[in-house]
């Protein structure tokens, strides 16, 4: 007798719960605004090439770019960080700094989301920085922990020792147009780097390559933060437009770019990386 | 009503539950099962000719953070291999440089593309540290050779999880930093240790402040005057450097960006072309005991230093307009009695007490 009564208080209160939650999933009441009322919220970088999804040193079935050169992608990484998130009426809440930064690795599935906390909320506007921003690139290093701890950095081969700066986005990979000499890669093994970073200068201004994201979620689907679940916000990062974007160029004619001038042409292409496929809610 | 009542009761039970593993998590952050260790804050004992010293707000220097620093700075355990620590390349007895032009004792094995600096008045050194001035600070600079697979090629995790093992290390990483051993923590230690290192008691420092029983020979005084008016624009002040970047002339083709552009100078660092082929002045303390000289190492001796300011410059469009010294031509006029006199001078800045001082050597 006891266990019966058990059974039905669990599972009423399991019914319960399950009503709950259903309920505030349809009704979709819009919760009053407050900054302290946080809830999860991530967005999902899902790495893809032109059409195709992104595997790794795949020979066989090489991605081409705009002017017709075949590649394929041995290593990509970025950094993401100082998310942000802004509803219909302009109210935007910026993620707090600590705990919002992100270091994305193709490699590694695990890593693909960047997940926070945001007040609960209808959002309307994504924004967040593709690099890492010049106050935390010089702050007092026992204040860059997680991923920007310079020994989890070197690691991950995502710091310049030499600048004391981050790299913000790295592509490495191989294209047969890749010559052997000085020009190209004189190990023969026809490579190609991009590392991407230069976050303003110290004292005197340098390359800035820092870039700020804004993705509009109007279209593919607005962001409905709760407490009761997941507010996940899918993002392709379409790494073709590393070569095909608004400065369009060879790997022949650049096949490592790193702390230079034209690094500067390859980050503004890397602002069109970012396109919204859906969000889950 | 028993069922409700339990259920009551395992409520209270995960309240009670959350609130101590709440209140225990607070705890451990807080203050932990150990005493809070407060280091002994310590201030440099500035030369009285010297400038006024920073002390680094991010980093104040403490005695337990230099005594790690020094333990650090010699212990071969922070290379890949544990073969090589700071003072392979820095050694106190020629003031912290290595004596080699461009040295290939790395785990590489490679020949380095620079040449190691000596390590001399680093608490003044408040414009960037490396030739080109790439690195912000002491604490950022250590990042680099420890890394670098041609220098120290160390992983910082696993130098981390090395440091880890030596019990001596986990109490002083304690008492220092209060803290686990931790990379951070690691160069911040080095740099205190190397803020320590201050040069300024020399023949000439004491001349200079003016100590009872020091003289200068007229010689070494014909030498001062002619390093302050022809050298002491870029070898300035007490420091004998103005801590700047310079293009002196010692090339003129900057064409080659080999090595994420390391030869072209400053340039690599702010992309300036207004810095290309510029890099960092060093001090003249010490300077006969650093040979070779330049950052490549590429003057074996004083002699040829010289021979360059005075006959040797090439012209650039960022040569330094201070090396124009001889009408309009690039070039600095030394006769041959002035250039006995400003080596005799150089070698009045050599400051033994620096490489003898027990407080910079390999600890016990």
């Amino acid at each position: 007798m006891k266990t019966l009564k058990n059974i039905f208080c669990l599972s009423s209160i399991s019914l319960l719960l399950l009503s709950i939650s259903s309920c505030a999933k349809k009704s979709d009441v819009t919760p009053e605004y407050q900054e302290d009322n946080l809830a999860p919220f991530s967005v999902e970088f899902d790495n893809i090439v032109g059409e195709k999804t992104l595997s790794f040193n795949n020979a066989t079935s090489p991605y081409t770019n705009a002017v017709g050169e075949k590649f394929t992608v041995s290593l990509v990484q970025y950094f993401i960080s100082n998310i942000k998130v802004s509803k219909a009426d302009g109210t935007t809440y910026t993620v707090k700094q600590d705990s919002s930064y992100f270091l994305i690795k193709g490699a590694d599935r695990a890593t693909r989301f960047a997940k926070v906390k945001v007040p609960e909320g209808d959002y309307t506007k994504l924004t967040f920085t593709l690099g890492v921003d010049s106050l935390r690139s010089t702050m007092d290093i026992s204040k860059r922990t997680g991923v920007l701890d310079p020994a989890g950095g070197m690691e991950d081969g995502m710091y310049w020792g030499w600048n004391s700066g981050y790299i913000f986005f790295k592509m490495e990979g191989s294209s047969s147009v890749i010559s052997d000499d000085v020009n190209g890669d004189p190990t023969g093994k026809k490579q190609f780097k991009y590392h991407i970073g230069g976050f303003g200068g110290y004292s005197a201004p340098t390359i800035n390559n820092v870039k700020n994201i804004t993705v509009d979620l109007t279209t593919a689907g607005i962001a409905r933060v709760r407490k009761d679940r997941q507010s996940n916000v899918h993002l392709f990062v379409d790494l073709i437009k590393v070569f095909n974007g608004k400065n369009s160029f060879s790997i022949a004619a650049h096949p490592n770019v790193m702390f230079s001038d034209y690094s500067v042409n390859i980050a503004t292409n890397l602002t069109e990386l970012f396109k919204h496929d859906h969000t889950e809610n | 009503m028993s069922s409700v009542d339990a259920y009551q009761r395992f409520t209270a039970m995960l309240l009670l539950f959350g609130s101590l593993a709440t209140f225990s998590c607070k705890k451990g952050e807080v203050a932990g099962t150990d005493p809070v260790v407060v280091p002994h804050p310590v201030s440099l004992s500035v030369p009285a000719n010297f400038p006024a010293v920073m002390n680094d707000p991010y980093n104040p220097l403490t005695r337990e953070g230099i005594a790690l620093g020094r333990m650090l700075f010699y212990d071969t355990r922070l290379s890949g291999l544990n073969r090589l620590s700071c003072a392979s390349c820095h050694r106190q007895d020629i003031a912290f440089s290595d004596a080699a032009a461009l040295n290939n004792i790395g785990e590489s094995g490679k020949i380095l593309p620079r040449h190691a600096p000596a390590l001399i008045n680093l608490a003044w050194a408040n414009n960037g540290l490396f030739w080109d001035g790439g690195s912000t600070n002491l604490e950022s600079q250590a990042f680099g050779p420890l890394t670098s697979a041609d220098e120290m090629h160390q992983n910082l995790t696993l130098l981390e999880a090395e440091l880890k093992q030596v019990p001596a290390y986990v109490q002083q990483f304690k008492s220092a930093f209060n803290s686990e051993v931790k990379s951070a923590a690691i160069v911040k230690a080095l740099a205190q240790f190397e803020r320590t290192l201050i040069s300024g008691n020399s023949r000439y420092d004491r001349y200079s402040r003016k100590e009872s029983g020091t003289s200068l020979t007229t010689e070494e005084l014909l030498g001062l005057s002619l390093v302050k008016s022809k050298c002491g624009s870029c070898h300035a002040g007490e420091l004998f450097t103005d801590n700047g970047y310079h293009n002196n002339g010692i090339d003129n083709d900057f064409t080659n960006d080999v090595l994420e552009r390391i030869l072209m100078g400053r340039l690599r660092i702010t992309n300036n072309p207004a810095d290309l082929g510029k890099f960092k002045t060093p001090t003249l303390r010490n300077v006969m005991l650093t040979a070779p000289y330049m950052h490549d190492g590429r003057f074996k001796n004083i002699d040829e230093v010289l021979a360059h300011y005075q006959n040797n410059i090439k012209v650039s469009p960022t040569t330094d307009a201070l090396l124009f010294q001889n009408g309009r031509q690039a070039g600095i006029p030394i006769s041959g009695k002035e250039m006995q006199a400003i080596k005799a001078f150089l070698a009045a800045l050599t400051d033994t007490d620096f490489i003898k001082n027990q407080k910079f050597s390999k600890p016990n």
